[in-house]
């Protein structure tokens, strides 16, 4: 039993601690080798996180930081899903939005911000603006090139069996729309992590933001790389989240998590 | 014939209609605001014409471009057999998802002094920044597309004998193509994007001259700047379609 | 009278982007594929071309340095003109100096001091300009005198705290009797976009150069509230810089006292002579009207400069111990150096004497 149960583990977690194990050394090198103001190693990056975790700072700063993402989120799946969806079933719907969202989908970040101070002032309104300007054009792409690519049998099949445009709906497109649903989701809750950071910066600093402008102009390195990992880790978090829900919700899809 | 030639000039119409409402709305808001706060279509017009004819700003852009299509290229080269691996073996999904998925959500703009500390400030910083913010989309979507290849088709590629490099050409690769389009529009976005905020961070060609549009009281210009930024990305998803139109006719004929 | 390359300069322009472009058509497909990493060395032989790092805009104030550096740098023999790099922001100029990607840096001594506190090997070398070139504009209504500033409700947006344009703010509260801490500070990267929060009216009081003041003053509701030079007559802020390793090699360190000898003859062209600056201004500057000024313009901005910023003094004498320590007491306010640093370990004055030692032997 031990030696069968020794395996299994080896096998699930070998590849995530190798790699892990691999990127920590490349990264401890790295830092040694790099001016101390530029590169801190892991080891004094996590003693910051450490000390910052039990201070209370970083869960403070990180609930408070998420506020304005999972409000710009929200707002932001619920306006690139349905229309996503329907450029990609509503062939006149897609040649109106096409190229109004393909043009906004070009503008960088850093040039709608003069704008959004404009509109949205300098604090919590425009934090969510940005996150939503950032997550919509990525969600709207990925839900319509997956709603035009549900495979035509299976629309052809409920409509030959008689379903009506509900049952069509509910037993048909729904769930063929769900893997690229969760596509969209992940890649609209990464664009969201990034910006709440981004916002942060860019419009009056605070929170997590705020943190890591203050390390970077006292160039110090530890406490900027902390504020990082806590993100990447969030980041992390969130996409593993979305992975499980998808597998809850989506079980028939085949995939690579039974192989 | 003449049913599908006709459905497709009602559809530029459509296109047509829905631009020259915006631009309507544009000029609407753009005069109850004012030009400091958001000039109005026809100075931005004005604007984009002198810029078009200046002989600095076009040559410039596609410099810019050009070289992006270096770190582009390498975002796609390595982000699509990784997401294809990731996608089809659990090993690799379990070694690299860690690592793509904390990549992604990080800020390129954060990372801005190690990657000065590593390639200087030229040309390979610029390719840098375009690479890191463009391969882990493009390794995501490559990877959703590959776990959801039919293992049906797998099987009965393999029953009629074909070896492991013709069911990669016969079976994933028609099967991933939708993914990989996909993958292709969203990295090329990101890729444009990136590479004007390269030039933002260490200043030079058009996002230099995006960052100058800042000391301007009127917005006129920097408003003129990104519609050619929003022009340039409608050309460029047009040429990717089109590209992939002639690579995989069968792709378009499917579609709705 | 324009000096050699200023016109031409411009006038190559156009084609120079053509060919640039050509070039680099060939050059992607050949060079993809040669990927030699990074490759910072410059071309061995030939002049020795210093590479500076610089910050994005460059406007009045910072012209005779600019020119100095790609004009009469180049004069020398053994030298050409500088290859300058412009960088977003000043810590990035700070970090890319550490790095190693540029030789000499044009900093601020507030990101120099606490990068030398952080451990980089920093040697402050000069100066690029004397004090600064930003007044503070503030809503005429909001913020009728300085003591305003700190009123209940009125928010200010600097940089970042504890930078430079904070510091500005401080001493003038203090002479007015108002609390600093009561101030209400925004932090907005970016000159524009703090520009546009006070047109949007989101701020109150920014920041602003010398040379877009005006402009935005005859927007009608801002007045300028805080002239810097009154309040700090000496004020060395915008300071040159390099690593310390660089320095002491013998074979940078004569680049250095040549690029500090050239920034004081350019200094001293300024000074002398409106149309060499008017010409340099409309090369240089990074405004994109710049080329519909000319000198009667840019007189008034040209004579502020000079007489009253003082910002272009002939042999840097504005620049030593003392100034800095004079300045230190500020720094701590703003919060900006949190410890002490030793001034005379981080300022190499032998640079500058070396230099004023080579214009005073060429003249």
């Amino acid at each position: 039993m031990p030696g069968r149960f020794g395996k299994l583990h080896l096998q699930a977690w070998g590849p995530q601690a190798l790699s892990v194990a691999v990127g920590l050394t490349v990264w401890e090198i790295a830092g040694r080798l790099t001016p101390a103001a530029i590169l801190a190693p892991p080891s004094r990056v996590f003693a910051r996180m450490a000390a910052m975790l039990a201070s209370g700072e970083l869960p403070a700063l990180l609930a408070a930081s998420s506020l304005h993402m999972l409000a710009g989120f929200g707002l932001a799946v619920l306006v690139a899903v349905p229309i996503g969806f329907l450029m990609g079933r509503v062939p006149w719907v897609s040649r109106l939005l096409d190229p109004l969202v393909t043009a906004f989908y070009s503008l960088p970040t850093v040039a709608l911000v003069p704008l959004i101070v404009i509109w949205f002032g300098l604090f919590y309104a425009a934090r969510v603006a940005l996150v939503f300007c950032m997550a919509v054009p990525d969600m709207i792409v990925v839900m319509a090139a997956g709603a035009r690519d549900i495979d035509q049998r299976l629309v052809d099949a409920g409509r030959s069996l008689g379903a009506g445009w509900m049952q069509q709906f509910r037993k048909v497109l729904l769930p063929a729309s769900l893997p690229f649903v969760f596509t969209a989701l992940r890649v609209g809750a990464v664009r969201a992590i990034n910006a709440m950071i981004t916002a942060e910066l860019f419009f009056a600093a605070v929170n997590l933001g705020a943190s890591m402008k203050k390390a970077a102009s006292a160039f110090d390195s530890a406490g900027l790389l902390a504020v990082l990992a806590t993100l990447c880790l969030a980041g992390l978090a969130v996409q593993e989240l979305l992975r499980l829900l998808e597998t809850w919700a989506a079980p028939w899809r085949q995939g690579v998590g039974n192989g | 014939m003449a049913e599908a030639s006709a459905s497709r000039s009602a559809g530029r119409l459509v296109s047509l209609a829905g631009i020259a409402i915006a631009l309507v709305v544009w000029e609407v808001a753009g005069r109850a605001a004012g030009p400091a706060r958001f000039a109005p279509f026809s100075d931005v017009a004005r604007e984009f014409l002198t810029v078009l004819g200046d002989g600095l700003t076009l040559p410039a852009l596609g410099t810019s471009l050009l070289q992006m299509l270096v770190g582009y290229g390498a975002g796609l080269a390595v982000g699509v057999p990784l997401g294809v691996l990731m996608g089809r073996q659990a090993w690799a999904d379990r070694a690299f998802q860690p690592w793509v998925s904390m990549m992604v959500v990080t800020s390129t703009a954060a990372l801005v002094p190690l990657l000065i500390v590593l390639f200087g400030t030229g040309f390979w910083f610029r390719t840098a920044v375009v690479f890191l913010a463009t391969v882990w989309y493009v390794v995501i979507t490559a990877y959703q597309g590959a776990r959801g290849i039919d293992p049906r088709y797998l099987g009965a590629a393999r029953s009629f004998g074909a070896g492991d490099w013709q069911t990669f050409r016969m079976v994933h690769l028609p099967a991933l193509f939708p993914y990989l389009m996909t993958g292709a529009s969203v990295g090329l976005a990101h890729a444009i994007r990136a590479m004007v905020m390269a030039e933002m961070y260490v200043l030079i060609g058009f996002g230099g001259r995006l960052q100058q549009t800042g000391l301007s009281i009127s917005t006129a210009p920097l408003l003129c700047s990104l519609l050619l930024l929003m022009l340039i990305g409608v050309a460029a998803t047009g040429g990717l379609r089109w590209l992939g139109g002639r690579m995989a006719p069968w792709y378009e004929e499917a579609r709705a | 009278m324009s000096g050699p390359g200023g016109r031409a300069t411009m006038r190559m322009s156009a084609s120079s982007s053509r060919r640039v472009l050509l070039r680099n058509l060939a050059g992607v497909a050949a060079g993809g594929v040669l990927g030699l990493g990074a490759c910072r060395r410059g071309d061995e032989s030939g002049p020795r071309r210093i590479g500076v790092h610089t910050v994005g805009s460059t406007l009045g104030i910072h012209t005779p340095a600019i020119a100095a550096w790609s004009e009469l740098l180049g004069e020398v023999p053994g030298y050409g003109p500088a290859t300058i790099t412009r960088l977003d922001r000043l810590p990035v100029v700070t970090q890319s100096i550490i790095s190693g990607a540029g030789d000499i840096g044009d900093g601020d001594i507030l990101t120099t001091l606490r990068a030398i506190r952080a451990g980089a090997d920093l040697k402050i070398i000069g100066l690029s300009y004397h004090s600064t070139g930003l007044v503070i504009v503030a809503n005429k209504g909001r913020v009728p005198t300085a003591a305003d500033l700190a009123a209940e409700g009125t928010v200010v947006a600097i940089n970042s705290r504890g930078d430079f344009t904070h510091v500005l703010l401080l001493k003038p509260l203090q002479d007015a009797g108002v609390d600093p801490a009561r101030l209400n500070i925004l932090e907005i990267g970016g000159s524009g976009d703090r520009m546009r929060a006070l047109l949007a009216g989101r701020v109150h009081a920014v920041p602003v150069h010398l040379d877009q003041a005006a402009e935005l003053v005859a927007q009608g509701d801002f007045h300028v509230i805080i002239e810097p030079w009154q309040v700090f007559p000496t004020f060395p802020c915008a300071v040159l810089l390099c690593r310390g390793a660089w320095l002491a090699d013998p074979a940078n360190r004569p680049a250095a006292v040549a690029l500090v000898a050239a920034t004081m003859r350019g200094f001293r062209r300024a000074n002398a002579d409106l149309d060499w600056f008017t010409d340099r201004y409309r090369t240089y500057a990074t405004r994109p009207d710049r080329e519909k000024l000319d000198a009667e313009t840019l007189r008034p901005l040209w004579e502020t400069l000079r007489d009253r910023v003082r910002a272009w003094p002939e042999r840097m004498e504005l620049l030593s111990p003392e100034t800095i320590q004079a300045l230190v007491p500020f720094f701590r306010q703003a919060d900006a150096l949190p410890d002490e640093v030793d001034i005379e370990r981080a300022l190499d004055m032998t640079v500058m004497d070396d230099a004023r030692r080579e214009l005073d032997r060429d003249a």
